[in-house]
């Protein structure tokens, strides 16, 4: 592509036509052709997928704070067999970096039984989640960078703990496009403004529209979230039909007398799109007319799991809608996130009561309509914590063995990949690094990590940066 | 010495004999069974390097892979190499397709033993192509000094203005194309005050210039707004979106910069009082060491070097020598963007791929930085250098009379709480009454503790600040990046491939300090390649609507060349001799005649307008779409500078935004933008931002249809305007125009205008007070603000 073309021409080569400049911001397609002309400096155009996508879109559960992995899912015997015990253990936080002390081990708090047919040990925590083992992919040996809440938070959602990334979701819609083009390819439910907040989300380098549409926040309820400024509250709506109306005539005289221009053209279509949107995106958000069974089954109207439950929920209807990237968010904005239970693992309980019952919700209900075969499902947070005990009762961060589990899309179902050591502390064998897992998401999705690149400031840049392998191993 | 030195070379030169034997032993035991069994993953011919390390050159083991050094020459227990091919780790067992033998094993463990030596020399070669890279890389333009250009000669001699519009002209020529009409006055009008102060005219202004037949007219509206108080809030912007200015570090735990604020303001300053720019980037870069003729330019250089930590950093990483490592990075990457338009960040782990820099010379940049405290560490989550500003002598009194009384007030009842202790030992912890008396005292005295706090004075003045480390040093090469894999250490220094006729990249660094002057002074040379080519490129940016050099923070080999290389030459040249004034290079762009074209026209063998035959039309920035609404709406506050973050505030997420400032005065926090900025383009503050994003999304077009704001606006500007003198409607249509667009509407736009106004169910004339009529008029102001004649500026 040469850069002296138009947008126009492009659109064009395209095949496209001139209708679909109406699209240019959320249509992922048009608005690369429209980025590529309207941002002066060279942007490639994202390659085409070589790869055959096993999943067309994701749906990331994100775990804030670092669940237990020795409580949740990844059964250790000998860990409660060594309860009180002191091992040694070399510092990693700042003042204590690389220095040598003792800490005692901790034994869960909770039993674990035998699910399924593939009979993966699960913590009594999770029973709903622990009827869909046979369905579930698990990565015990997981391993990341950073050891505090920020850094983490941002290596798990841009591959970098501290230089300027763009997001995950960023890169899959930039790589993919959208299959609907009345709504973002790229939606965030009920973020946390902390541990790095916009950056999770956030375009950094690539174009404008590749940036995460937020839905909701973490400190209000989901039952209250939708998309900034898609409703006007303070006029009638058949005012704001008539002005509406008024400004599309207005804009077209004012354009009849500046003289065409592709750019200016695509402002007036910005219009009529958003207009579209007022009524689509509520459509979407809108739960009224799901079944009374559905809503049952994802815990709505029920307390602990209303406000996750509704996310789930919204989360299957993005899908539907062809919405590429889908984060919803079990987070909240306090300085300590929601799993990380520094000096009480018992309230690791009213994180796994929250999420238990609408995460299987999910998962059956895009199993029955078939949507499981296409959607990856991944649950996981920014690490996991250690078997050791931190302030008596609790657990610090551990980014060196976690566990976090993937769903559908390509991933073989029933399987358990990877160890920690025999306490659940590190990662020893099938490791997989969060650069690989970055790369392996991605290939389900059709995309080559090390092809999948953006130049700026004289540089390709990709998610995994020089780094990631694909896990084969997991791959149906 | 003289022995020493002596016994040295005895030494190397008896070791040549064997020297020559252990060669030979590689040559023959060695290198044949790596090439059997390593070479297949560990050469460049891998499909995959394994562990990203290198057995196929002395250069790939001495680096070493991702596991760290591969092999300590002399010490086999310490080589990861023998360690791997013994099975010793369960981890790494190489080659994993097969143990090596017993005799193999112990060739190897030999060769390291005997100091593993090794002739291959791979990398002398690539050493050797790099350093013809640099040398290559001095023959591409933006390495090369601007050259004085002749100003050409053209055709039609009756259309330039200035030299500027020569260079064009002769370009235009010479493709066989010609410049289109001039923009009317009113046009250029609107379009000057906006390139200048980012607000539109006012309509009694836009009539006294438009009827004003002076031929110096348009000039003396320049040097008006060059002279306004908002010229600085205008480009003082440009510079802060370059400097990547934000009042939060954001990442994890974002700290709040509660002085930031003053490099906001030292920066609208600089621009105001049109501070050569030399000395702008030599505050920036050592303003704490520039010699100060009294404390407020002592304090004004002080601030200035808040630049160099304004950036995103993540605060919280744990460790923290790689903490100081990513700082370094930060800012020698925003430095390379903001000052020489070349992105240096590639360097920090492999010699630039594109560009002719080597990794040295990015360490060489790195000792200078290094050499220079910015942080400051303190438990888990570290901080900035701050530095004390100076205060008026009487509140440095009051300061100091508090801290005397809170510390004879901490003393007090230290002496209280221990007089408890001893009481209560003695009454073998029986509560008597001596004790609970002695009790009550330490808890009065804590009672006027805390009253003496509540009258505490305001704290001493701080700015973000950096200072020099007390033993400055020459940095090590940091390999791959990685904060613990250390190579040979550079001598402190600039780009080798910018630096010629005179200018060292190697410079004498004054003993005991960072080397932040020469620095500074290598940066602000007249020989330096890129400075001054960069500034004035970023000014046509502004003005004309695209770059000279389109890229304009990319200035390297994979940016764009330049479309009038010698007008950018001209330029720089000039505005060194110009005395590196800003508001001279401006002004010139100003009064040239490409500036005053119209936008209209279209030529198909440019559709990019590159040659500039016409105008581009510009979008209006995120602040002045805000100003402007501001200002038609009565709302807008001008006041200059100052603190503007609310008291208290300790986070930087969910920050609500309630003021009616100018934008360049709005907070900007990493964790939390102004919406109207996130949505319209604001630059990135993580990043060096010289040409801000131009996107076209639904979104924008929410904002303008349903956000609070607009709304708000839409409706202070009718009450203002229906507050005012009475008129009818038309005349009511006509001066909402002229407020919003700075123009009279054209016949369509008057009719369907009015149609609007008559369906919300008036009367033509004199109803407009009623509510119905306030909703009727909001209602027009928010149509006019959302189109695009306000969108945009022609």
């Amino acid at each position: 592509m040469t850069p002296s073309m138009t947008r126009r021409e492009l659109l064009n080569r395209a095949a496209c036509g001139f209708g679909s400049v109406a699209l240019a911001g959320l249509c992922a397609e048009d608005a690369r052709a429209a980025d590529i002309a309207s941002q002066t400096f060279r942007s490639p155009s994202p390659k085409t997928p070589q790869l055959t996508p096993r999943a067309k879109r994701i749906i990331f559960l994100f775990m804030q704070g670092g669940p237990s992995q020795v409580d949740s899912f990844d059964f250790k015997p000998a860990l409660f067999a060594s309860d009180g015990k002191d091992i040694d253990f070399v510092g990693v936080r700042a003042g204590k970096f690389g220095k040598a002390s003792k800490r005692r081990l901790m034994k869960p708090l909770w039993n674990f039984k035998r699910y399924g047919k593939c009979g993966q040990p699960v913590s009594e925590l999770f029973p709903h989640i622990a009827r869909h083992v046979d369905d579930l992919c698990f990565l015990h040996g997981m391993q990341t960078e950073g050891v505090a809440h920020g850094p983490a938070t941002l290596f798990l959602h841009t591959g970098a703990t501290n230089l300027i990334r763009p997001s995950m979701g960023s890169w899959i819609t930039y790589g993919m496009g959208t299959e609907n083009q009345n709504l973002p390819g790229f939606v965030n439910l009920c973020p946390s403004s902390t541990k790095g907040g916009p950056r999770n989300y956030s375009n950094a380098f690539l174009p404008t529209s590749y940036q995460g549409t937020t839905i909701g926040r973490a400190d209000q309820p989901s039952r209250n979230a939708t998309i900034r400024h898609v409703e006007n509250h303070q006029l009638s709506r058949p005012l704001q039909r008539k002005q509406f109306e008024f400004l599309q005539e207005l804009n077209r005289a004012q354009l009849e007398e500046t003289g065409s221009e592709d750019r200016l053209e695509a402002t007036i279509e910005s219009f009529e799109l958003a207009f579209r949107m007022q009524t689509h995106a509520p459509e979407v958000l809108d739960l009224s007319n799901e079944s009374t069974a559905t809503l049952e089954r994802y815990g709505i109207g029920e307390e602990p799991t209303d406000g996750f439950g509704r996310q789930c929920l919204m989360g299957r209807r993005f899908a539907e809608a062809g919405v590429r990237y889908i984060q919803l968010n079990h987070a909240h904005d306090d300085i300590l996130p929601k799993w990380d239970q520094h000096s009480d693992m018992s309230k690791h309980k009213d994180h796994a009561l929250a999420t238990d019952k609408p995460v299987a919700g999910l998962l059956s209900d895009l199993k029955e309509r078939g949507l499981l075969d296409d959607t990856l499902v991944w649950w996981g947070g920014e690490f996991g914590r250690t078997p050791f005990s931190q302030n008596q009762h609790g657990r610090d961060h551990n980014p060196r063995g976690f566990t976090v589990w993937l769903a559908g899309g390509g991933v073989k179902p029933g399987l358990a990949f990877g160890e920690t050591d025999e306490i659940g502390h590190v990662a020893v064998k099938d490791k997989v690094h969060m650069h690989d897992l970055h790369a392996t998401i991605l290939h389900l999705l059709g995309l080559d990590h090390e092809k999948l690149t953006y130049r700026f400031a004289g540089r390709d840049f990709r998610l995994t940066d020089v780094y990631g392998d694909v896990v084969h191993q997991i791959i149906a | 010495m003289v022995v020493v030195a002596l016994l040295v070379t005895l030494s190397v030169f008896s070791a040549g004999q064997v020297d020559r034997e252990r060669t030979k032993f590689f040559e023959k035991k060695v290198r044949p069974l790596l090439v059997a069994r390593c070479y297949e993953c560990h050469s460049p011919d891998a499909k995959k390097v394994g562990g990203r390390l290198l057995l196929s050159s002395r250069e790939g083991w001495e680096q070493g892979g991702e596991r760290g050094l591969a092999i300590v020459a002399g010490e086999p227990e310490r080589s990861l190499v023998i360690r791997a091919v013994r099975y010793e780790d369960k981890d790494l067992r190489m080659p994993p397709s097969g143990k090596l033998n017993a005799a193999e094993i112990a060739t190897l463990v030999a060769w390291v033993k005997m100091g593993a030596p090794d002739p291959r020399s791979e990398n002398a070669v690539a050493r050797e192509r790099r350093s013809i890279a640099v040398d290559r890389g001095r023959d591409f333009w933006a390495f090369e000094p601007p050259r004085r250009p002749a100003v050409p000669a053209v055709d039609d001699t009756s259309w330039p203005r200035t030299e500027i519009d020569r260079f064009l002209l002769a370009r235009l020529e010479s493709n066989g194309l010609k410049p289109v009409a001039d923009a009317d006055r009113r046009t250029v009008f609107r379009r000057a005050y906006f390139d200048l102060i980012g607000m539109p005219p006012r309509p009694d202004e836009v009539k006294a210039f438009v009827r004003d037949p002076a031929p110096d007219a348009f000039s003396k509206v320049v040097d008006r707004l060059l002279g306004s108080p908002h010229f600085g809030e205008r480009w003082g912007r440009h510079w802060l979106d370059v400097a990547r200015f934000a009042e939060s570090s954001g990442g994890g735990r974002s700290l709040v910069f509660k002085n930031a604020w003053r490099y906001r303001d030292y920066v609208i300053d600089s621009f105001n009082n049109d501070k050569p720019f030399d000395r702008f980037v030599t505050e920036q870069i050592a303003g704490d060491l520039l010699p100060s003729a009294n404390t407020e330019q002592r304090d004004e250089q002080v601030i200035a070097t808040a630049y160099l930590v304004l950036g995103s950093i993540n605060y919280e990483l744990q460790d923290k020598e790689l903490l100081r490592l990513e700082v370094v990075d930060e800012q020698i990457d925003t430095l390379g963007r903001t000052f020489l338009g070349l992105g240096l960040g590639c360097a920090r782990c492999h010699d630039h791929k594109f560009d002719p820099i080597p990794t040295t010379d990015y360490y060489a940049l790195a000792g200078i930085l290094r050499s220079t405290r910015a942080v400051m560490h303190d438990d888990s989550v570290s901080t900035v250098v701050e530095q004390l500003l100076t205060t008026s002598s009487e509140h440095r009194s009051a300061l100091d009379r508090h801290a005397s009384a809170r510390e004879k007030l901490n003393e007090e009842i230290q002496q209280a709480e221990n007089k408890v202790k001893e009481l209560e030992e003695e009454a073998g912890r029986a509560v008597s009454d001596t004790v609970a008396s002695a009790r009550s005292r330490v808890e009065s005295l804590e009672g006027k503790l805390k009253a003496l706090e509540k009258t505490a004075p305001a704290p001493a003045p701080t700015a973000m600040s950096v200072m020099d480390e007390e033993n400055p040093e020459d940095s090590h090469v940091y390999i791959r990046g990685e904060a613990r894999n250390l190579g040979p250490r550079v001598p402190r220094g600039f780009l080798t491939v910018l630096s010629r006729d005179g200018l060292g990249a190697r410079p004498r660094i004054a003993p005991g300090t960072s080397g932040r002057l020469e620095l500074a002074s290598w940066l602000t040379s007249p020989s330096n390649p890129l400075t001054a080519r960069v500034l004035v490129n970023r000014i046509w940016h502004h003005l004309v609507g695209a770059g000279l050099v389109r890229t304009t923070d990319d200035f390297g080999t994979m940016g764009e060349r330049p479309s009038h290389p010698q007008l950018l030459d001209y330029l720089a040249i000039r505005f060194v001799e110009d005395g590196w004034s800003v508001k001279r290079a401006i002004r010139q762009i100003l009064l040239s005649r490409v500036y005053q074209l119209s936008t209209r026209g279209h030529v198909a063998s440019d559709p990019e307008n590159r040659l500039v035959y016409r105008a581009n039309r510009k979008r209006l920035e995120a602040e002045c779409l805000r100003d402007s609404m501001l200002a038609i709406s009565g709302q807008l506050d001008l006041t200059a500078g100052g603190l503007t973050i609310r008291k208290l505030t300790q986070y930087d997420v969910r920050y609500t935004f309630n003021t009616r400032r100018r934008s360049v005065y709005v907070p900007v926090f990493r964790n939390s933008l102004l919406e109207l900025f996130r949505a319209f383009d604001f630059a990135n503050p993580n990043l060096a931002v010289g040409q801000r994003n131009v996107s076209t999304l639904p979104t924008q077009a929410l904002y303008f249809m349903n956000s609070p704001f607009v709304l708000q606006q839409s409706r202070h500007a009718a009450e203002r305007f229906l507050a005012g003198a009475r008129q009818d409607a038309l005349g009511r249509i006509d001066q909402a125009y002229g407020l919003v667009l700075g123009r009279p509407p054209t016949k369509a736009e008057r009719a369907m205008s009015l149609a609007y106004i008559r369906s919300f169910g008036l009367e033509t004339k004199d109803s407009a007070n009623t509510d119905g009529g306030l909703e009727a008029w909001a209602s027009l102001f928010h149509a006019l603000f959302a189109s695009l004649d306000f969108r945009y500026v022609n």
